[in-house]
């Protein structure tokens, strides 16, 4: 069992608060996303886990163990930073075996944990370079090798990837994502990339100034935010917010269409200002009566219309109330957009 | 006329760059010639007879070696040079040791008064030396390492230039392999001695060179604690000046012998030295 609990953890640095009680249960087994924008806790609250940081106030369990007044060193955590942090004077063989000579390791089974650990990421004719000789791909690969082989309770990685092209980027998020089927152990990842959150996590926890402002499955964050600020956070681009009195309305790009379908029951009418093509589909930037609106379609290239009709179901229009949480369904808006379905089909 | 002019523009500032280049290097050798005259009058003068010793020439009319044997007869070169070898390798390694300490300390952990300790350090670095000689020696004295190598070493176990050369080298060494090293069950001494120290290794050399050269030449301190004792090189020079008569000859030779093991070691890690005063900025 190495299920992470963190209770009602504070932390302030100097005067400021940036953790303003955290309590968050990590399922064993779980790949967890930390995900919010810089400046939200996430990565202070990985490095409290880790022990770098000690929290004000809170407790913080893993596995069945208090770990509250531990050294980050008995934790038995290992940590995957994102410059690396590799020790630029040790080869990679080195880089990978200090940890695991530090913990007593007989040399014989440090031999063979290396050996399995270079072949999972691959590095099997590297063992001899030294970090300054390989590229950030490489380099990554070793900062994760050096974390696997110590067989640790849980994986905290502090964005690994955001040193990375993008290339690159998306090709580790699928190594990562599969390196965690492979080992099953409990991988809590800081980022503020959503489209790495999305793709990579069993369960997102996402994060606004120091609170956590909503926990679940990819899925449930992206088809039910709790609130104003996970609904434009995720999503790319994000949830369109039109606001009406005490309420707001948002509908994601990806949801609206410029054809009648059945089932698209409410229309609006815009003026597109800008399209951004691209390629496999495009984005249209369309003022209407109650403000600005993405819209994520197919391109049609030589569509130059500037006057559209946008089609959406009322199933993808999602309300929150003043203080920005999501709240039970406004028909008076609904009404707004409202038009007859048969009609518009026909 | 503007096609015209373009292909005589770069030729102009080509010339001027070539005047530019050539002004640069003249100065260079000029300055060269002034750092390296002392040194070969010096070596020629140790070879001049006592009749030539005052003349102009830039070459001794006949090569002689009888300064030399003066010189070796008159003092304890060897001895000396035993004792200045000591002195200086103890001073160097000690204020390596206490700097490393101080910098690791300062720069790891933000205990109270950290920032004090650092201006502190500052502040007695600015300190010059004829300000705390006198207090200095009273203290020595009164320790009773009068007229021993051990009372020219004892003040100069820490050197607050050494500190504070190190500081900006361990303020700059990544937090977060630190924080790996921590991870992977380093103590703090592991840290600084397997992590840190290893990765500013050139640091610590190019510093010990020259705190090494430092004690070598210093000269008023040994002065004011040896009387007859373990004499040091440097003073061992004196002993051939008085107020009425100075052996110019011999005290070249001596002085072309004590200066040997500094210029061989310079000779070997010439690259080092030259990057040492580089980087720390000095003459």
């Amino acid at each position: 069992m190495s299920r992470i609990i963190l209770q009602d953890i504070k932390k302030s640095f100097k005067k400021t608060a940036v953790l303003h009680g955290i309590d968050l249960e990590i399922q064993d087994g779980s790949f967890t996303v930390l995900l919010g924008p810089s400046g939200c806790g996430k990565s202070t609250l990985l490095r409290i886990i880790a022990g770098l940081e000690k929290q004000d106030a809170g407790r913080l369990i893993i596995g069945n163990e208090d770990v509250s007044g531990l050294e980050p060193q008995d934790r038995d955590i290992a940590m995957v930073f994102q410059n690396y942090a590799l020790y630029p004077h040790m080869n990679v063989r080195k880089n990978i075996e200090y940890g695991l000579k530090a913990k007593r390791v007989p040399k014989e089974e440090r031999q063979q944990r290396i050996d399995s650990v270079v072949k999972l990421v691959q590095l099997e004719d590297q063992l001899d370079k030294l970090p300054a000789q390989m590229s950030g791909g490489q380099r990554q690969r070793v900062a994760l090798a050096r974390a696997i082989v110590k067989r640790p309770r849980a994986f905290l990685m502090d964005e690994p990837l955001s040193n990375l092209d993008a290339k690159l980027r998306s090709q580790m998020r699928v190594e990562i994502a599969s390196l965690h089927k492979h080992l099953g152990t409990t991988f809590l990842y800081v980022t503020h990339d959503q489209v790495e959150a999305m793709s990579m996590g069993t369960h997102i926890v996402v994060l606004n100034g120091g609170s956590i402002m909503q926990q679940g499955t990819p899925r449930e964050i992206y088809t039910n935010p709790q609130n104003l600020f996970v609904a434009q956070f995720i999503g790319s681009p994000p949830a369109n917010v039109l606001k009406f009195g005490d309420h707001y309305a948002a509908i994601r790009p990806e949801e609206i269409y410029f054809q009648p379908d059945v089932g698209r029951r409410l229309t609006l009418k815009g003026e597109v200002q800008a399209r951004e093509h691209l390629g496999g589909e495009t984005l249209y930037y369309v003022m209407t009566e109650y403000g600005r609106m993405v819209v994520k379609g197919d391109h049609f290239w030589d569509d130059d219309s500037q006057t559209v009709q946008m089609y959406f179901s009322e199933q993808s229009v999602m309300f929150f109330d003043q203080q920005e949480n999501r709240t039970e369904v406004q028909p008076d808006i609904l009404a707004l957009f409202s038009h007859n379905a048969q009609e518009a089909v026909s | 006329m503007e096609l015209q002019m373009e292909p005589t523009a770069p030729a102009a500032k080509q010339k001027r760059l070539r005047w530019g280049t050539g002004g640069k290097h003249l100065l260079l050798i000029l300055l060269c010639l002034f750092a390296i005259f002392p040194i070969y009058w010096m070596v020629i003068s140790s070879f001049k007879g006592a009749g030539e010793i005052f003349n102009n020439s830039l070459l001794p009319s006949s090569w002689s070696l009888e300064n030399y044997t003066y010189a070796m007869e008159a003092i304890d070169i060897v001895g000396m040079t035993a004792n200045t070898l000591v002195m200086a390798l103890s001073q160097t390694i000690l204020q390596l040791c206490t700097a490393v300490m101080a910098a690791y300390a300062l720069t790891r952990w933000d205990f109270a008064g950290s920032k004090l300790i650092y201006a502190l350090f500052s502040l007695t670095w600015l300190v010059p030396f004829q300000a705390i000689m006198i207090p200095n020696y009273t203290t020595i004295v009164g320790m009773g390492f009068r007229d021993s190598l051990m009372g020219v070493i004892v003040p100069n176990m820490a050197s607050a230039f050494a500190i504070l050369s190190l500081y900006p080298s361990f303020k700059s060494f990544p937090k977060a392999l630190i924080e790996a090293g921590v991870m992977d069950k380093m103590s703090a001494c592991g840290v600084l001695f397997k992590l840190i120290l290893p990765n500013i290794k050139s640091s610590i050399v190019s510093l010990g060179i020259l705190l090494f050269i430092n004690s070598w030449n210093d000269y008023f301190w040994p002065a004011l604690i040896i009387s007859q004792g373990q004499t040091t090189l440097q003073l061992g020079l004196r002993s051939f000046m008085s107020a009425e008569l100075t052996s110019w000859g011999p005290l070249m030779a001596a002085s072309v012998l004590a200066s040997l093991p500094i210029l061989i070691l310079y000779l070997i890690i010439q690259k080092q030295v030259i990057q040492s005063f580089v980087k720390w900025g000095i003459k």
